[in-house]
C-alpha cells in the first residue's frame, strides 16, 4: 500500500501529469512568481561522502529564514535548492516550470566552480539582504 | 540515528518516511509530498512549510538535527523521544 508519502506514488504522479494538459491559471502564476524572493543565501558545505548540505537562507517581511538542503554533486544540489524553495512557497509542481524550473536560482560562476571543486569543503554564497547579487534569480 | 556521542547521525530515507508517518498523526502537524522530490512538514504554527529532499538514500546529520529541533520547539517533545520515532 502506498500512502500519501510515498516517493514511488509521487514521484508516479509527476509521471502522470506530463501526459495530462495541467491547467495553469495565469494570474497564479503572477501570484506565484511573486512569492518568489529576488535573491537568496546559501551556505553550504561538503560532507566527506561527497554530499553537499547546504543552508538555505530566504528573507521575508525584514526576517530572515532558513531551511536545509543537500545534494550529491554541485548540480544536484542546485536542482535541490531549487525543488525546495518551490516546496518552501507552496507551489505547485506544474508551475515549477513555467517559474524557471530548476535552474531559476543559478549561483555565480565562481561560486559554481567552489560547488564542483571537491577540495573546496564548505562556502558561502551570496548574502541575504543584497549587498550584492547573489544568486540570481 | 544517534552515535554514542550523543550527536546526530545520518538516517535512512526509509527511517524518514517512519518519522514522518508518526508526525503527521500529530495534532497540528500535516506532512506530504511537494515539488519534483520533497517531503513537507507544515505546522499551524509556521509561516512556512519545512521542505526535505527525498531524492537521496539518505538524510544528512546536519539536515536531522534541524528537523529535530525545529519540531521538539514547536510541539513540546523532547528530542530524545523524537530519535525513539525513526
Amino acid at each position: 500500500m502506498l500512502d500519501k508519502l510515498s516517493p514511488i506514488r509521487h514521484n508516479f504522479r509527476l509521471f502522470l501529469s506530463k501526459f495530462k494538459s495541467s491547467s495553469i491559471i495565469e494570474e497564479a502564476l503572477v501570484c506565484y512568481r511573486q512569492k518568489l524572493p529576488d535573491r537568496i543565501g546559501v551556505s553550504w558545505q561538503r560532507e566527506k561522502d561527497g554530499y553537499i548540505v547546504g543552508k538555505v537562507i530566504v528573507e521575508e517581511n525584514g526576517k530572515e529564514n532558513y531551511f536545509f538542503t543537500q545534494g550529491k554533486n554541485g548540480k544536484d544540489f542546485i536542482e535541490n535548492v531549487n525543488d525546495a524553495l518551490y516546496s518552501y512557497y507552496e507551489i505547485p509542481a506544474q508551475y515549477i516550470s513555467y517559474l524557471g524550473g530548476l535552474e531559476k536560482y543559478n549561483p555565480p560562476l565562481e561560486d559554481l566552480e567552489k560547488l564542483n571543486d571537491k577540495n573546496v569543503r564548505k562556502a558561502f554564497i551570496g548574502e541575504v539582504f543584497g549587498k550584492k547579487e547573489i544568486v540570481n534569480a | 540515528m544517534h552515535n554514542f556521542m550523543g550527536e546526530f547521525a545520518d538516517v535512512k530515507r526509509n527511517r524518514l518516511l517512519k518519522f514522518l508517518r508518526k508526525l503527521d498523526n500529530q495534532e497540528g502537524f500535516i506532512v506530504d509530498t511537494s515539488g519534483n522530490h520533497q517531503w513537507i512538514i507544515k505546522h499551524k504554527d509556521w509561516l512556512r512549510p519545512y521542505p526535505i529532499s527525498f531524492n537521496h538514500n539518505k538524510l544528512k546529520s546536519v539536515y536531522v538535527k534541524d528537523i529535530l529541533k525545529r519540531v521538539s520547539k514547536i510541539s513540546g517533545i523532547s528530542i530524545i523521544e523524537l530519535k525513539k520515532w525513526f
